[in-house]
């Protein structure tokens, strides 16, 4: 059992940073997104904000009595938490007030609780509930049989659910899904998706439908080449998924298995998505992108009274505005362009035991 | 008729005319076609493009880039790396993507 917070951020770091070396391959790829970074990095003036409000609550949480676990069941989904890693590329902006190993220990204390079954996705297995647990969630479901009809609308709904989710949240693709699996429950392998948080109260537009999470699960009769990174980046060898066997739509939690309903849900998935692609690209001022982009980033954040989220975009906005955060933030860029693009290069952005020669 | 070899994302066969993006961070949009998305990389300002593309071939990335990942689960035919092609290729020009050879055929105008 590990349970030093050094050796588990090493365990961490061991699968992080693949993730950003694969996707640097080829000259190409950029984790997060490179939206809105044409001319400036809009990260920089949100990630005080975050951490500072991560490390608040936690603390306040630890006071209260709760535990690592407990409040890792709070964040829920462990790709989304696992996405602070981003932070500590930006620690000069924020060293003065927290150190970052203490912020990094924190982190992945809470994190590594959010991985029963195998820390990490190590392998590119993420598997964040246990067997037992899908089979009494979900195992009724799969008596109702395959219906290829069915399968095959829920599979169009998918991919209007996954565009959706990256037209929300464009730098930060994974912030309204989790994927994970395979589980083995009887018979059947099972491969888990859901979609959450699909009202984000930091895109202001209307959405032509009433639910706030989607779960879709893929049954197989045969365990098939399904991985997942850290991020929650879909990968496989082979290039293309086996057909399952078996789909199953629960729509805030309740079974839908009509073909008129799920052709709706097409509709207005694919209506709410190009509202939110204009919406995003008409963001045209540095501070209309630096608001988007702190509301985005602050959604993971335990923080769900609105007042307090406005009072964390607010504080983002003045670091904006701040002449001497602006000066910083620029050292900080010039750092980062001239730091070579290799795995030394990248661990010395991203590591927060690495002092930044800035 | 030139052929441009890349790396194969996502398998499949598809022919249609190019419709490429030159800057993939401004969003675009376009009537449904038969076309193949041809362009640097891709970014999710992309997607209502990408979700009625009959395939996409990007100049760079690999397996795990956006592009890739996309196509997998939009289930066309993807080559990612496809050096060059962002020179060699005109809007409309017809294209067609042998994606598990990794090759990209272009067509003469």
């Amino acid at each position: 059992m590990m349970n030093n917070a050094e050796d588990l951020y090493n365990l961490f770091f061991e699968q992080f940073l693949p993730t950003i070396l694969e996707n640097q391959k080829n000259g190409g790829g950029r984790w997060p997104m490179p939206i809105f970074e044409q001319s400036f990095s809009v990260s920089n003036f949100s990630a005080p904000v975050v951490v500072e409000e991560f490390m608040s609550t936690v603390q306040k949480l630890n006071e209260k009595g709760m535990t690592d676990v407990q409040i890792g069941q709070k964040y829920r989904y462990p790709s989304r938490l696992a996405r602070f890693q981003h932070l500590f590329a930006g620690r000069y902006l924020w060293l003065d007030k927290y150190d970052p190993i203490t912020v990094a220990h924190k982190f992945i204390s809470i994190l590594s609780t959010m991985y029963p079954q195998n820390l990490f996705c190590q392998g590119k297995k993420n598997l964040i509930y246990t067997e037992e647990s899908i089979a009494n969630e979900y195992g009724s479901y799969l008596n109702l049989g395959p219906a290829r009809d069915i399968n095959l609308e829920i599979a169009s709904l998918e991919r209007l659910f996954y565009l959706l989710s990256e037209s929300f949240s464009p730098r930060f693709v994974n912030t309204h899904f989790e994927f994970s699996g395979q589980y083995k429950v009887g018979k059947n392998w099972l491969i888990l998706k859901e979609y959450h948080d699909l009202q984000p109260d930091f895109i202001p537009i209307h959405f032509e439908y009433s639910f706030h999470t989607v779960t879709i699960i893929h049954t197989y009769g045969a365990e098939i080449d399904y991985q997942v990174d850290i991020m929650c980046r879909p990968q496989a060898s082979n290039q293309s998924m086996p057909e399952p066997k078996q789909s199953i739509l629960l729509v805030d939690n309740r079974l839908v298995n009509d073909l008129t309903a799920i052709r709706l849900y097409q509709k207005q998935v694919m209506a709410t998505m190009e509202l939110a692609v204009n919406y995003v690209a008409g963001l045209r001022t540095k501070e209309q992108i630096v608001t988007f982009n702190t509301g985005m980033e602050i959604l993971t954040l335990l923080s769900p009274i609105s007042a307090q989220r406005q009072s964390l975009i607010k504080a983002a906005l003045e670091n904006f505005r701040n002449s001497e955060f602006q000066n910083r933030s620029d050292q900080l860029n010039a750092y980062v362009k001239a730091t070579p693009r290799d795995e030394n290069g990248w661990r010395g952005i991203f590591d927060p035991r690495i002092k930044q020669r800035i | 008729m030139k052929i441009v070899k890349g790396i194969t994302a996502s398998s499949g066969v598809a022919k249609g005319s190019a419709l490429v993006i030159k800057d993939p961070m401004q969003a675009t949009s376009v009537s449904a076609g038969n076309y193949i998305v041809v362009a640097p990389y891709t970014t999710p300002l992309l997607n209502i493009i990408l979700l009625n593309a009959k395939g996409i071939v990007c100049e760079t990335g690999g397996m795990t880039t956006h592009a890739a990942i996309i196509s997998r689960e939009l289930n066309i035919p993807c080559v990612m790396s496809a050096q060059g092609i962002m020179n060699q290729v005109q809007n409309g020009q017809i294209v067609e993507i042998k994606a598990e050879s990794g090759e990209v055929i272009i067509y003469d105008e």
